[in-house]
């Protein structure tokens, strides 16, 4: 007899490997005791290997569909909460993504952060993020979205402006507080929205009816209209996209660096697991009313992102700017799955965000050791790096190449896969536009080449940390940059 | 043997380039040579080995899948067209590699970039797979604007991005047309394939979708755009000089002798085969362009003042000959235009190759620190002599054959192409003659010329080679045309099938398509 506990609490391991460690962090902190803190250190690690632990775990014991099968048996509100929480395969493989991003991501922050006192406090939030984005991904509810997005931003604002004596971090954390809360808002007000209309919370049931309405009620409401309105704002916020990614250059680049890393690999991959969910599990009957738009906004996110990147100085600044045009190429994967659960474009879309999402995390640990030794992370710091630290620079060319889409890196393979889908599905003018921002883009992406190799150092740099962990971290990102391209099957495609 | 060879040719580079790693700077170099000379004996046995009845099928193939569910494979393959460019590669390989020899900075690096390009370049010449092409393709940039930008003269930075940019910008547009030719085949024959061969089985329809412009048509102007900026044809060639000047002897003799052929061939593989309705089509666009190509090199090329400036415009007029030659549509003018290339790559590259000899010596490349260098160099000077007859195509020797036969298909085609190239051809002496007479003869008017040293042993090996390559193929350019020749038959009537071929073959087309 298959109990409550096979299908809400099994599933949920993953998640609870997180908020476990997190816990276990606040118990080991009560201490106080600084002999305790390589411990601490070390049990940090914990949330995400336990969480691929139990994903794995997952995958080999295949718990069934667990929401459909459960429905009816017990009571109401048990259904309800059962419901709010979907597994299936696809993702499963996001939630080795989230663990693998946040295990590398937690080596760069603990190396960066390894004199900070707070140094636990930012692992324990670090852990309820990382808990907060695998029920974002999983969530098949409205509420469960909107409790999952909140207990993710929270910590995030906490974070932006962990080192209290940056003005800078300060500045951002407020920033992004302000424009993250009012996002949040609209989503509250686009669920409430499409609760009046449909009566209900569920994905399913959402789409159900919108699908087939009741009474020959015509779907496109405007109710509807404006719920999918507020939608494409708040998730847009979210994901940065243009035009509402005013916060987001200002918010990486007032955050420390590996924290930074974080926020653009793991948190925009838990940001595009709920768009898609959002968009293709929910509002997929009315798609084309948002596709349209989104796919504008996609080419104005590219544009804006490479337009914006060409002229900073700063690589974090930089590299937000080329966030934001990445966000561009993965919004026109999001509108190209045609059809609801069209495999190969979500595994595209998968497969664009893991590449992404490594290649974010690599630069940023990268700059991270970088900003360590020199106090800033301007252009002129990383000149003649190519050449004085061979094994750094050749690391941070692999990934800038992939950044930039130049084969034969996963980053190349990642957006012809996505433009392939986009051009099958129609959106051949946009693919048009799209490449030829990337033209713009890869004018940025060779200034950093430049400096890197092709620039007489005006200052010799010494790049060294106690941390060797870290420069495994960065081989492994740049290492996926290659490897990805060569066995794109590893990650399903 | 010959089932993996291909795969050889490929990763022989490779694996040097993971030799360079843990070696000291300067045993690099010898790592590097030897790899090279390894490839030519492997360029060697695959002349040996390639069945020359046969050649206008892929042949050797050799492959494992990649992407599957795109079905996308690692696949090489060789047949006539890219038999010839694998040969010359594998030639100019080591003679560019010597060109480089006194190379100081940062020695690993530069081999390692050398070894790389020399992979990339291959692969780009092997590949039988759309996507793998691409990638290939893309893969040369990256070595190659390292090369410029690291080791190249007091410009570099500038020549790096523009060539950069240029040349990415071209790819982009391609990676346009490859992603809407992917998807083409999925909507015609509902399945995806990365096998080259099968795109020419695509119809299009002949309805305008962009002003007057068919998606045939718009598909082939996206290949051929970056194809055309690769050659370079003439409003796209401004990176060519810069690039040139700037790079390295080696990058140089590279840059000249292959890179330049990736556009031509691109031609041949993909716009040709893929939309030949719409290359029918932009016919009187192409021969114009290539025509002010050759006239415009040409004359320009009169008027430098720095000698490698001179070559590099050269070449622009050089390789418009090779496009006329195909825009001529028959046999005479596609020999001409394989040939072409072949003579190209060898005379030009031989060029680079002697002007930076000389400027390894002088550290000057203008013409007014020269002069008067017959006397003090004159084993110098005769090579110079001799290369520059080749180039301007004097009977006898490689240059000749090329274009006498590309002159012939343009005078078939339309004896007005062929007129205004012949005045070019006859300028092209013009400006290599005034070279010849500005660098070689005259008195000595600078006191730094009086003690400049003769030619090396290096320089004797690498000169005396491509001496015997020019006369090989110019005195017997069958042993090269006898093993593509089916393939050339084969050519025209393979890629025109789709439309009306008779009628475009016989000459008789309706210019108005």
């Amino acid at each position: 007899m298959n109990t409550v506990v096979d299908y809400f609490l099994i599933p949920l391991l993953p998640v609870m490997a997180f908020i476990f460690a997190g816990l276990l962090l606040i118990l080991v902190q009560c201490f106080k005791r600084p002999s305790l803190r390589p411990f601490t250190k070390l049990l940090g690690f914990l949330g995400p290997v336990g969480a691929m632990g139990a994903t794995w775990y997952l995958f080999k014991s295949q718990p069934l569909a667990y929401s459909t099968a459960m429905a009816g048996s017990y009571e109401a509100w048990l259904n309800e909460f059962i419901q709010s929480y979907q597994l299936d395969s696809i993702t499963m493989v996001w939630y080795w993504a989230i663990g693998a991003l946040s295990f590398v991501s937690f080596i760069f922050i603990e190396a960066y952060f390894a004199d900070l006192e707070e140094l636990p406090e930012i692992l324990i939030l670090l852990e309820f993020i990382a808990a907060a984005m695998m029920l974002l991904i999983s969530a098949s509810n409205l509420l469960m979205v909107f409790m999952a997005l909140e207990l993710m931003s929270l910590p995030t604002y906490v974070l932006v402006g962990i080192e209290r004596e940056k003005h800078f971090g300060a500045e951002a954390s407020l920033k992004y507080f302000l424009f993250g809360s009012f996002a949040t808002v609209l989503l509250l007000f686009s669920i409430a929205l499409l609760y009046a209309y449909t009566g209900s919370l569920q994905f399913t049931q959402i789409s159900n009816f919108l699908r087939v309405p009741v009474g020959g009620e015509n779907p496109s409401g405007l109710m509807v209209l404006a719920a999918s309105a507020l939608f494409i704002i708040s998730v847009g916020f979210k994901l940065g996209m243009a035009p509402f990614h005013m916060w987001l250059p200002d918010a990486y680049e007032g955050a420390s660096t590996p924290i930074t890393g974080f926020m653009g690999s793991a948190i925009k991959l838990a940001g595009f697991g709920m768009a898609l969910r959002l968009w293709w599990g929910m509002l997929a009957p009315i798609s084309s009313h948002w596709t349209e738009i989104l796919g504008v906004l996609s080419v104005l996110t590219m544009f804006v992102g490479n337009l914006g990147a060409l002229k900073q100085k700063n690589l974090k600044r930089l590299f937000a700017y080329s966030s934001i045009s990445h966000a561009g190429y993965l919004i026109l994967g999001l509108i190209s799955i045609s059809k609801v659960g069209s495999q190969l474009g979500v595994q595209n879309l998968f497969y664009y965000l893991v590449v992404y999402g490594f290649m974010f995390l690599g630069i940023f640990g990268i700059l991270a050791v970088i900003e360590k030794q020199t106090g800033s992370t301007d252009l002129s710091n990383v000149e003649g790096i190519g050449f004085s630290h061979p094994f750094l620079g050749l690391c941070f060319l692999v990934l800038v190449l992939s950044a930039a889409g130049i084969p034969p890196t996963a980053g190349f393979l990642g957006k012809y896969l996505l433009f392939a889908d986009a051009v099958r599905t129609g959106h051949t003018t946009l693919v048009v536009l799209a490449v030829l921002s990337s033209v713009i883009g890869v004018y940025y992406y060779l200034r950093v080449l430049v400096a890197l190799y092709m620039t007489e150092p005006s200052q010799r740099i010494v790049l060294t940390t106690k941390n060797r962990l870290v420069f495994l971290g960065i081989l492994a990102c740049a290492f996926c940059m290659i490897f990805f391209s060569f066995f794109p099957q590893k990650l399903g495609i | 043997m010959t089932d993996s060879l291909l795969a050889l040719l490929l990763f022989v580079p490779l694996v040097g380039v993971v030799l360079c790693i843990p070696l000291s700077q300067e045993l690099t170099k010898w790592i590097a040579l030897l790899t090279s000379l390894v490839g030519v004996v492997l360029a060697g046995i695959l002349y040996q080995n390639f069945n020359a009845a046969d050649s206008a099928n892929l042949q050797m193939a050799w492959s494992f899948p990649w992407i599957s569910s795109y079905g996308i494979k690692f696949g090489l393959a060789v047949d006539g067209l890219s038999f010839p460019l694998i040969l010359l590669t594998k030639v100019m390989m080591p003679i560019a590699l010597l060109a480089s020899w006194g190379e100081a900075r940062r020695l690993r690096a530069f081999m390692s970039c050398f070894l790389f390009l020399d992979f990339a370049m291959t692969g780009t010449f092997l590949a039988t797979d759309l996507f793998l092409f691409y990638v290939f393709w893309e893969l040369m940039l990256i070595p190659m604007v390292l090369l410029i930008g690291v080791w190249g003269g007091q410009n570099r930075v500038y020549a790096a991005l523009k060539f950069f940019l240029f040349t990415f910008t071209g790819s982009v547009l391609m990676l346009v047309s490859i992603l809407w030719i992917f998807g083409a085949h999925y909507s015609q024959l509902d399945s995806f394939t990365g096998e080259i061969s099968q795109y020419s089985k695509l119809v299009f329809s002949p309805e305008p979708v962009f002003w007057s412009l068919t998606v045939q048509d718009l598909i082939f102007w996206g290949f051929t755009v970056a194809f055309l900026i690769k050659v370079p044809l003439f409003p796209f060639h401004t990176w060519l000089p810069d690039a040139h000047v700037q790079a390295p002897t080696g990058g140089s003799v590279l840059l000249a002798a292959i890179l330049l052929k990736m556009g031509t061939y691109g031609l041949m593989r993909f716009s040709i085969p893929f939309c030949p309705d719409s290359f029918i089509k932009a016919i009187p666009v192409l021969s114009f362009l290539s025509l002010v190509g050759i006239v415009y090199g040409a004359w320009v090329a009169f008027h430098q003042s720095d000698m490698k400036k001179l070559v590099a415009y050269s070449s622009v007029s050089h390789l418009g000959f090779v496009v006329l030659g195909l825009c001529a549509l028959n046999r005479e003018g596609l020999t001409g235009s394989v040939l072409q290339m072949i003579n190209h790559g060898i005379s030009s590259g031989a060029l680079f190759l002697l002007v930076g000899i000389l400027y390894e010596r002088r550290h000057s490349r203008q013409f007014e620190d020269l002069g008067g260098l017959a006397s003090v160099m004159p084993r110098y000077a005769f090579f110079l002599v001799f290369v520059v007859c080749s180039s301007m195509a004097v009977p006898g020797l490689n240059g000749f054959v090329g274009e006498f036969l590309i002159l012939l298909g343009a005078f078939k085609a339309k004896p007005m192409w062929a007129y205004v190239a012949v005045t070019a051809a006859l300028f092209g002496a013009v400006y290599l003659l005034e070279m010849l007479r500005r660098v070689l003869f005259g008195p000595i008017t600078s006191g730094e010329n009086k003690n400049l040293k003769d030619l090396s042993l290096r320089d004797w090996v690498s000169l005396v080679s491509i001496t015997v390559m020019i006369l090989m193929l110019g005195i017997s350019p069958n042993f090269l045309l006898k093993k593509i020749d089916p393939a050339l038959d084969a050519f025209w009537k393979a890629a025109l099938k789709k439309t009306h071929v008779d009628t475009v073959l016989s000459g008789k087309r309706d210019r108005k398509v």
